[in-house]
């Protein structure tokens, strides 16, 4: 149940002197939000509620930041994009592995048999999604995330990331390209 | 956005939520700070009351997990949650929570017919309890998550003489110094909050930024003034027991900008026509954001503003460390129509003899003027400020009746978010 714009103010409060119970009903009402946003930047749902964890200490640590002055649940679902940007760019910093190395499937070279299928015209689950998603190399699924989920400019993205604005154009098409094949693969094995 | 795919993406997830899972509570519960401190406050105000009640809490468990655990596994389960319901009201009433303590103990003493030996340490560990009920703001909080039943013993001594607490092995456990920071690549004047995971967070913690700075909170917040690569240690005592960690934290340039403004039209006060000019590294990109919206990039910019009031430029020039610096600036115009005058008499007197909208000569910029009747019929145009027009159809035809016209001025250069101008002329016979 979502809480009153003055119950939720009397919630924060609580948090900002740590009480578990305000903590907890936060903690509550944005877990499965957030970590369907987790979802999306991760490979499974070990990752995702590691990155889901690491975002609620960086909430709770960050909450004394809030201005009162949009929605919360905006300000939270950026410190956990932020959060996952961070942990995007410890990882890179830590395996070092080039992104074009990464093969997803090798789809390039896959012969497109189901062209009949078209993802468009299909109501997409949530869950296919994200399982498509979590199959995207980690660069190409930062990108898609950060433009297609969080609407970010190129530039903007580029800024966070430290790369380039073309780098970052050409992520987000092979990006869509491969989430494209994911999805008609998808719907192939279910037929 | 535009891409169909995205879309259809994006409205898949909207409200996408994964299913809660209570567990992920229990194990995040103890990693947040200290139930009943302040976030910002330094640890001072440590609620030992409450702390000494959950080890406790957390002793019994332990313990009836550890005693029962050899004796019947299988009898776990409930306890388990019965163990859940008393950390929850923990926070609500200390003394209701003591209460549960015992019953709990009492009930699971009962339900699993533990061994006589159980039975003394239950006995101790209401005891335990019913000790921290009482304040004892001298002895330092119990951390014994882990402690063998054999240790709470040694609390008891302790608590015989509370007045000097010597640190005995009460904390088997070494202390471990970790934090995380908010950021590991900063810029120059960004704040990075360090988030505190010791092992126990009441030990005495002091963090040095490596910039000289050095502070004792339990969650700072510090921001860099120069560059470069910073360690940041933590070290925490907590009795006998000191543990360090540290973390390197690269604080990356922030451009030093400036934004210059000058009038475009020396000697013309009444055009708000403005240059801004910026000096760039070459790693170095500046965007110009104008008050009414429209958004240039490069080392300098042009501008009209036409509203009346307070308008101005936002320049943020960014470096390729990602790193930006925002600069602001304002002005106070008067509503700006390009100065066109409301009336023209062709009469060959030579006062008003034309008509053309009197900053457009002088702004050089390209434009294309049309000029209506009142039926909405254009009778001329040009994109000349030289070609003033004289009243007559085309310029060339015949000479048009008196009467209001109607002018409209499209600006064609990339100075101005709404480039129409538009007014009316009385064109007098």
């Amino acid at each position: 149940m979502q809480p009153t714009n003055q119950e939720l103010q009397d919630l924060i409060a609580g948090c900002l002197k740590n009480d578990r119970r305000c903590q907890q009903k936060i903690y509550e009402q944005f877990y499965g939000k957030m970590l369907g946003v987790c979802m999306r930047y991760t490979k499974d749902l070990d990752q995702g509620k590691e990155l889901v964890q690491e975002g609620f200490i960086k909430l709770f640590g960050n909450l004394h930041k809030y201005k009162h002055d949009g929605s919360f649940e905006g300000w939270v679902r950026r410190i956990f994009t932020n959060n996952a940007i961070d942990s995007f760019r410890r990882r890179k910093h830590q395996d070092l592995v080039p992104d074009d190395d990464y093969q997803v499937l090798n789809l390039a070279d896959e012969k497109d048999e189901h062209e009949f299928l078209d993802p468009e015209e299909e109501t997409i689950q949530p869950k296919h999604v994200i399982e498509a998603m979590q199959q995207l190399s980690p660069a190409y699924q930062m990108v898609f995330n950060l433009y297609v989920m969080e609407s970010y400019s190129h530039q903007e993205i580029a800024d966070e990331l430290g790369i380039s604005v073309g780098t970052s154009k050409s992520n987000l098409a092979k990006a869509r390209m491969n989430m494209r094949k994911l999805l008609k693969k998808q719907f192939a094995d279910r037929l | 956005m535009s891409n169909p795919l995205d879309n259809k993406i994006k409205e898949a997830l909207e409200n996408f939520e994964m299913p809660y899972d209570a567990g992920a509570w229990a194990e995040l519960a103890q990693q947040l700070p200290p139930a009943g401190t302040g976030a910002t406050s330094t640890g001072g105000q440590f609620n030992w009351k409450g702390a000494a009640i959950v080890a406790g809490i957390v002793t019994t468990i332990a313990t009836v997990w550890y005693l029962s655990s050899d004796v019947e596994p299988k009898e776990n389960l409930p306890l388990i949650a019965d163990q859940e319901e008393v950390i929850d009201n923990e926070t609500t009433s200390e003394d209701q929570a003591v209460e549960e303590v015992e019953t709990v103990v009492a009930e699971t003493s009962e339900k699993q017919n533990v061994v006589k030996k159980s039975e003394t340490a239950d006995e101790s560990k209401v005891q335990t309890a019913d000790n921290s009920a009482q304040p004892r703001p001298e002895t330092p909080p119990a951390t014994q998550e882990e402690t063998p039943p054999t240790v709470i013993n040694d609390q008891k001594s302790n608590d015989k003489k509370p007045v000097t607490p010597t640190p005995t092995a009460t904390d088997d456990k070494a202390f471990v110094a970790k934090f995380i920071p908010s950021s590991v690549v900063v810029c120059v004047g960004e704040d990075v909050s360090f988030i505190n995971e010791s092992s126990d967070k009441s030990a005495a913690m002091v963090w040095n930024f490596g910039d000289g700075t050095v502070v004792s909170e339990s969650d700072p917040i510090h921001s860099y003034v120069l560059p470069g690569t910073y360690t940041v240690r933590l070290t925490g005592t907590k009795n006998a027991s000191s543990s360090e960690h540290s973390v390197q934290v690269v604080v990356n340039p922030t451009p030093s900008a400036v934004l210059s403004p000058a009038r475009k039209l020396e000697g013309y006060q009444a055009i708000p026509f403005y240059k801004f000019s910026t000096a760039l590294q070459p790693s170095e990109t500046a965007v110009w954001k104008f008050s009414d919206g429209s958004i240039t990039e490069g080392t300098s910019a042009e501008h009209l503003f036409r509203n009346a009031g307070k308008s101005g430029v936002t320049l943020t020039v960014r470096n390729n460390f990602g790193c930006a610096t925002t600069l602001d600036w304002e002005v106070d115009n008067e509503k700006f129509n390009l100065l066109a005058y409301t009336g023209f008499s062709p009469d060959g007197n030579g006062n008003n003899e034309t008509f053309m909208p009197a900053a457009l000569p002088v702004m050089n910029v390209r434009f294309q003027m049309v000029i209506r009747d009142q039926t909405g019929q254009i009778v001329y145009e040009t994109s000349n400020a030289n070609e003033p027009w004289n009243g007559r159809l085309h310029n060339n035809g015949r000479p048009l009746d008196a009467g209001i016209y109607v002018w409209t001025v499209i600006i064609k250069d990339d100075i101005i978010n709404k480039k129409d101008f538009n007014g009316t002329i009385t064109l007098k016979r």
